[in-house]
């Protein structure tokens, strides 16, 4: 899972681990780690709160539970549009008539639902749908939202759209602590779709870029979509073009009705702050939220997977090649394993994979290994490739299989393994310093393992894996039959860009 | 620090947060309230100099059990003549990459890793940097191999011949990015054969050699007007002795670095089209722009925030992403550079809209010429600035790299503590002025990645003579060539 998740590792360097001790630091760390509060507000919000840093300022995350496994086919990418309308404004934070823009966006929809999904109007529905953005241009004040978290000295504010989660994410300094409560909780509580349309045209020009025109981001999504035959894990959180196209404004205001309560919604708030004003001021905004039913995870289970899959992208970009493995997520116990032997066979300079395909018979340029697409549902561990040259893909993966082959094979080198671990640990350590990476970790963890705390069981775990278990998931998960390879090249045909 | 006079005015933080919650006042009225001033005034880093020139600045930091360090060197690409044309990316690559001291380069990863120590080093267009950080415990040892880094680096043969493998690889695949062409193109469109705008090509990848990377070791890895930062768990008297120890006898050239060329004057004006099969074109307006620290430079600050710089609240954000929906990515503003930086405006459009796109953008830069900004834009942006100035100073490492940074540039000594007051001064003229004086819509170079399709839309934009685009003709233009053998 490799959840960047830092505060288990607080914990658990003071945990005995063989071969890997930081002990001078264990102290330290752990007080450190018992300062982490955690609350439930009354409507069912959770929320994790912890004081650090010198500086009078502070990150604050909100994030929810849905993403792209909570979409439908026919309606994909609806809950990274939803994630772009939350930066439209509230109800009355955008528009100078709040009361007008209701009953036009009302009459707006009307028009829409005349027609099936994606048809094109007749003339006077289009002409008085002209006129009604026309009215609404003269009472919308663009980014309204945004300019009063300019006003207030933001950083940073964004916010992701993962298979799992939507993250909205802000830095601010701590005198506009009770500015975020507020302007969070309105958005929650006052959604709006103002200029929805042109957004739906925003994101798909955002698909052209990551998808349409990027070799890399093309296979990623093909790969994915032969991978897994029928678990949501398939689809691309960007949403199909076809489907991305034709989402309503009122198909995306029910998606957030029904996954933007607050039993859904992890707040966590690190930095310059005092824990017990601070639950009373997130109390008395967040806690307007009215409690709702917490929507039910996808339960569709992907079949097991009996032989290899392939698929090819005819570009005449770099060759590329991805191997994808499924593999089991934490809790299932061998989790930490294989996110350790994925380390040790391509995450350092020293790795096997990376040694000889990239430094010594330079075959690929670049070689990296990831774990996607979510972490919350059994996923994929992949290595990625662009190859040099004229290497051909074929050339590439007979060297890529007999590493692997030679890596299951043969004992597990010991000084490869306590690299892993430390690699790990000190990834999770130097990520305390930043209070939005700590605030994002904590929400991530409590959102998708059922409480942070359990991520320090996916430590204990990762730092007690031996070279037993590692040979082991190296010959249960890397196997021919278990992997799907996805391809950048130039058929002999050629291909278009 | 130096230069921090400026002091966030007093407040008592936890104050706001005792406070009880004002929910029941209206939204805007809410708004409306003034934010509270910041104070913040966090203690200045130590500061000295070794008699060969070296700074060292040093802030302790207990919080966690890691110590990071930086070395910044003066000096870099523009330094560099038509026959370095990558030399110096390379001595930033190699000084970490090709091993250091005893340790050949895989044995300097091995030993690192071993660690759970990471170095890094670099070279940009006006400095390098030398990067570490590692557990306290081990700092004895990872700072030895730091200076091991900077002082003996091996330059191994075959990471170099890698590092050339590599860099071949990239170049015979930019066109896979479009953006990656428009970006290459305008400099080389606006800078010509200069250090500005000269970029690695397949024929200049075998110059680089490790003759070369000593040569530009000698000229730009020198003690002379360096500046070494350190912070983390650690004492002053700890970090004294470490860096006597390993930089006390470091010698090198002490020269300053010569004068930077000047760009020509040429006509530049017109739209060239390079084209490439995306489904989305890339779009960079731009011209030669001004050198640092003109004496509008925060009006320029402003100007950029307000135009097209401050992410989702610019003009430029707000008409031709939200407004039109034309493009996920919009950017603009006036980027000053030591000799003279560019202006300019990006965007990625599909194909059909390359035009449309194209007008809206230049007419956003119109209406700030011709017309004041609104009030409320102005105080956005001063008040952006002064309650975000806290974020400058946020972290140990960030106050230091800040000083460090603004020394190699040649800020102003007072630039922070006359910051805010400086930016509470303009005038909404200061910002109009701006947009005239330091943008001439009639001379822009435009360069365009994208399809036919993306042809046909300029060329149906052009036909219909819009006055933006008057004087402006479609120039075919082919990627990576040597400008003097272009069609201009």
């Amino acid at each position: 899972m490799r959840v960047k998740t830092i505060l288990f590792v607080l914990l658990l360097l003071a945990l005995p681990s063989a071969g890997f001790a930081l002990d001078e630091s264990a102290t330290a760390l752990s007080e450190l780690a018992a300062k982490v509060k955690q609350v439930t507000l009354s409507n069912g919000m959770r929320v994790l709160l912890y004081n650090r840093g010198d500086a009078p300022v502070f990150a604050g995350v909100v994030a929810t539970r849905v993403g792209g496994v909570d979409e439908a086919v026919g309606e994909t990418g609806i809950s990274h549009l939803l994630e772009h309308m939350a930066f439209k404004g509230t109800r009355t934070i955008g528009t100078t008539d709040p009361v007008l823009e209701e009953k036009l966006l009302a009459e707006l929809e009307a028009i829409v639902n005349l027609y099936p999904k994606g048809a094109t109007f007749n003339q006077d529905d289009q002409a008085r749908w002209n006129q009604i953005q026309e009215e609404l241009s003269k009472i919308w004040q663009m980014s309204e939202f945004d300019r009063h978290y300019e006003v207030r000295g933001q950083k940073g504010m964004n916010a992701y759209t993962s298979k799992d989660l939507t993250v909205y994410m802000v830095n601010l300094p701590i005198s506009s602590f009770e500015f975020w409560c507020r302007m969070e909780s309105e958005r929650l509580l006052h959604p709006v779709m103002r200029q929805f349309y042109k957004e739906r045209d925003v994101v798909m020009e955002e698909r052209r870029m990551r998808f349409d025109d990027d070799p890399s981001g093309k296979l990623y999504e093909l790969l994915l979509g032969t991978a897994f035959t029928a678990h949501p894990y398939r689809n691309p959180v960007i949403g199909y073009a076809e489907d991305v196209s034709r989402l309503t404004a009122s198909e995306v205001a029910a998606f957030h009705r029904k996954y933007y309560v607050p039993s859904n919604i992890v707040l966590s708030v690190i930095g310059k702050i005092d824990i017990n004003s601070s639950v009373k001021m997130l109390e008395s905004y967040f806690g307007r939220v009215p409690a709702g039913t917490r929507p039910e995870l996808p339960s569709v289970v992907e079949p097991a997977q009996e032989q290899e899959r392939t698929v090819t992208v005819d570009l005449p970009a770099a060759r590329r090649v991805y191997v994808a493995y499924h593999k089991p997520t934490f809790p299932h116990k061998d989790d930490p394993a294989i996110s350790l032997m994925m380390e040790m066979l391509a995450g350092s300079k020293l790795s096997p994979l990376y040694q000889q395909l990239v430094e010594q018979k330079r075959i690929a340029s670049s070689l990296e290994v990831d774990e996607a697409p979510g972490v919350a549902y059994p996923n994929l561990t992949l290595t990625a490739a662009e190859l040099r040259g004229d290497h051909s893909t074929r050339q590439y993966l007979s060297e890529h299989d007999r590493i692997i082959e030679e890596f299951k094979s043969t004992p597990v080198d010991l000084e490869l393994l306590s690299i892993a671990k430390r690699s790990i640990a000190m990834e999770y350590l130097s990520g305390l310093d930043s209070n939005m990476s700590l605030a994002t970790d904590l929400a991530t963890a409590e959102q998708l393992f059922g409480g942070w705390r359990a991520t320090l069981d996916w430590y204990e775990q990762a730092m007690a894996v031996s070279a037993e278990d590692v040979t082991r998931v190296a010959r249960q998960y890397l196997t021919r039959s278990n992997r799907t390879v996805g391809t950048v090249e130039k058929s002999t045909k050629g291909g278009s860009k | 620090m130096r230069g921090l006079k400026y002091i966030f005015s007093c407040l008592l933080v936890v104050l706001l947060l005792i406070g009880c919650a004002s929910k029941s006042k209206p939204i805007e009225k809410f708004l409306k309230q003034a934010t509270p001033p910041i104070q913040y005034d966090p203690a200045r880093p130590a500061e000295w100099v070794l008699p060969n020139g070296l700074t060292v600045l040093f802030k302790a930091d207990e919080e966690l059990p890691l110590v990071s360090g930086a070395l910044y060197l003066r000096g870099g690409s523009y330094w560099q003549g038509p026959e370095d044309i990558g030399s110096v990316v390379a001595l930033g690559s190699m000084l970490r990459d090709g091993g250091a001291g005893d340790l050949p380069p895989l044995e300097l990863d091995r030993e690192l890793l071993k660690l759970a120590a990471s170095i890094s080093s670099s070279f940009s267009k006006e400095y390098g940097a030398v990067n570490f950080s590692a557990l306290s415990t081990d700092l004895d040892r990872v700072f030895g191999l730091f200076a091991d880094v900077v002082l003996r680096p091996r330059f191994d043969e075959q990471r170099l011949d890698l590092w050339r493998a590599q860099l071949l690889q990239s170049i015979a695949h930019r066109t896979d990015d479009a953006n990656t062409v428009a970006q290459l193109s305008f400099l080389q469109l606006l800078y010509g054969d200069t250090p500005y705008g000269r970029f690695s090509l397949s024929s200049t990848v075998p110059f680089v050699t490790q003759a070369k990377l000593r040569e530009m070791y000698a000229r730009f890895v020198r003690p002379s007007g360096a500046i070494l930062l350190l912070t983390g768990k650690m004492t002053e008297q700890e970090a004294r002795r470490l860096v006597d120890k390993h930089f006390l006898k470091w010698r090198g050239d002490s020269e300053p670095l010569p004068a930077l060329p000047q760009i020509p004057e040429r006509d530049r004006k017109g739209i060239y089209f390079i084209e490439l099969p995306f489904t989305q074109s890339s779009i960079w307006i731009s011209q030669l722009g001004v050198p640092r620290f003109t004496e509008d430079h925060i009006a320029i600050d402003a100007f950029n925030d307000l135009f097209g710089g401050a992410a989702f609240n610019s003009r430029l954000f707000k008409r031709v992403r939200s407004e039109l929906g034309y493009a996920y990515g919009v950017w603009g503003g006036i980027a000053a550079d030591v000799v003279r930086g560019y202006n300019a405006i990006v965007l990625q459009t599909k194909s059909a809209s390359t035009g449309d796109a194209l007008l809206a953008s230049l007419d956003v830069l119109a209406e700030l010429r011709s017309t004041l900004a609104s009030a409320e834009e102005l105080r956005t942006v001063k008040e952006a600035a002064k309650n975000s100035f806290v974020f400058n100073f946020n972290s140990s490492s960030a106050i230091l790299s800040r000083v460090a940074q603004q020394r190699i540039l040649g800020y102003p000594a007072d630039y922070d503590s006359s910051y805010i007051r400086r930016i509470d001064r303009l005038t909404l003229e200061d910002i109009k002025e701006v947009a005239q004086r330091r943008w001439d819509p009639k001379n822009l170079t435009i360069v365009v990645v994208g399809n036919a399709d993306a042809r046909a839309a300029l060329e149906r934009t052009l036909s219909l003579k819009p006055e933006a685009l008057e004087g402006y003709s479609l120039r075919q233009y082919t990627f990576g060539e040597k400008l003097e053998d272009a069609n201009l």
